[in-house]
């Protein structure tokens, strides 16, 4: 949680820094804009791709409990229910992150410095309001903290000081990811392995239609298949239990290579961050390549 | 890496995966009962973790992910070769304890 305090602190000393630089715009600091906004989205798709997997786990325990008995209590759901809020809480945060990103563009635009007070002030204020969120941990603290501290840097126009305070926020955004990537990696494993499980038990109780995969034969004749025998249903099982496990290989690849993916995307924004805020040249004003690939994962998962 | 997490992964789905095999080797309900209940507590295990990300460098969860991956590796080969249904049920149960006592160092860091 402590790495959180950081994720949220960050978020804020992100438009500390951006609004600040308003005065004195750079065409470098819009592009830093635009990038960060787009990998706090990116963030924000895979936390919502990766909590709908979990939900998808706990339909799949529900279905394994009436198919296979093993017991799935009221108790025992609450347990991958209450990892899908810390995950969902990731989300809200990094959706935080973007939202403060993108107003940057808003407040560089703005020639006086009063409404720049004033846009940076109520973001400030949107940051104390995340306390609500998640309740009982140390965060809401941080939170109130970082809004305080918003509003102290506007008044005292402490823009070095936010600029260091921005690069190494962006490096613990990233370390923060990095740490918890395995566990990320595994809840996805979790999901496709127990999909996997339960639709292999399926298969071999004869409980699904082989005959769907006759399709690519018949289609293009415009023809139907009839209920298979028990010949040709044994025939397509073998087929369908191998595909079954392949598919889930495939997926579960696809998924590691779209959290390091996204690793790579916060480290290359980090990166970016620290040479403006060093205020040297930033060369590439794109966003991170490896985000599309994060995108492709997101929308292919949920 | 997180082996903390992934070797209650691995132990969740070596039991579950375990279940058609004990079936079919004729195991009577009261054992099957009692596997069922060492899946859902493996389960449950493997979830308390996720929730708190797991220190990987404290010595005590070294050791029980030391334990438990030689456990496991033992119950692999015992349920792959078969013999004595009950000796099975009893180490998964001990296999499960030892996943219980890393599940809580996770709920106590």
């Amino acid at each position: 949680m402590k790495r959180l305090k950081h994720f949220v602190y960050g978020g804020t000393i992100l438009v500390v820094f951006l609004s600040l630089c308003a005065c004195k715009i750079s065409d470098d600091a819009v592009a830093a804009s635009s990038q960060m906004t787009s990998t706090a989205t990116g963030l924000s798709s895979y936390y919502s791709a990766l909590a709908e997997s979990v939900t998808d786990t706990i339909a799949l325990y529900e279905i394994d409990s009436a198919f296979s008995g093993i017991p799935f209590s009221a108790e025992d759901r609450k347990l991958p229910e209450d990892t899908r809020s810390e995950i969902l809480k990731r989300r809200d945060l990094a959706n935080s992150l973007g939202n403060l990103a993108s107003s940057m563009a808003a407040l560089s635009n703005s020639k006086a410095p009063r409404d720049v007070e004033t846009a940076a002030t109520a973001l400030g204020n949107e940051l104390i309001h995340v306390k609500a969120l998640p309740g009982g941990s140390p965060v809401p603290d941080g939170i109130g903290k970082a809004g305080n501290y918003l509003m102290q840097v506007i008044q005292q126009h402490k823009e070095r000081e936010a600029a260091r305070a921005m690069d190494q926020t962006l490096v613990a955004v990233g370390d923060l990811f990095e740490q918890e990537k395995p566990t990320y990696d595994s809840i996805a494993r979790t999901h496709l392995r127990e999909a996997s499980q339960v639709a292999k038990d399926l298969t071999n109780a004869n409980g699904i239609d082989t005959t769907a995969m006759l399709t690519p034969a018949l289609k293009p004749f415009n023809l139907t298949p009839l209920p298979a025998t028990k010949q040709l249903q044994d025939s397509l099982k073998v087929l369908a239990l191998s595909r079954l496990q392949n598919s889930a290989e495939v997926a579960i690849k696809n998924e590691a290579e779209a959290s390091s993916a996204m690793l790579t995307a916060l480290r290359e924004m980090s990166t970016r961050i620290h040479l403006l805020a060093t205020e040297q040249p930033m060369p590439i004003r794109g966003n991170p390549f490896s985000l599309k690939l994060v995108e492709s994962w997101a929308a292919s998962a949920i | 890496m997180n082996p903390s997490v992934e070797s209650l992964e691995n132990q969740y789905f070596l039991l579950r995966e375990s279940l058609s095999t004990l079936i079919a080797q004729g195991a009577t309900p009261d054992q099957l009962n009692q596997l069922k209940t060492a899946i859902a507590k493996s389960r449950d295990n493997y979830w308390l973790a996720t929730r708190r990300i797991m220190h990987d460098d404290d010595p005590d969860v070294k050791s029980l992910v030391s334990q438990l991956n030689i456990v496991q590796l033992s119950l692999d080969a015992t349920i792959q070769h078969l013999g004595d249904v009950a000796k099975v049920i009893d180490a998964i149960t001990k296999a499960v304890d030892i996943g219980s006592q890393l599940a809580a160092k996770a709920v106590a860091l």
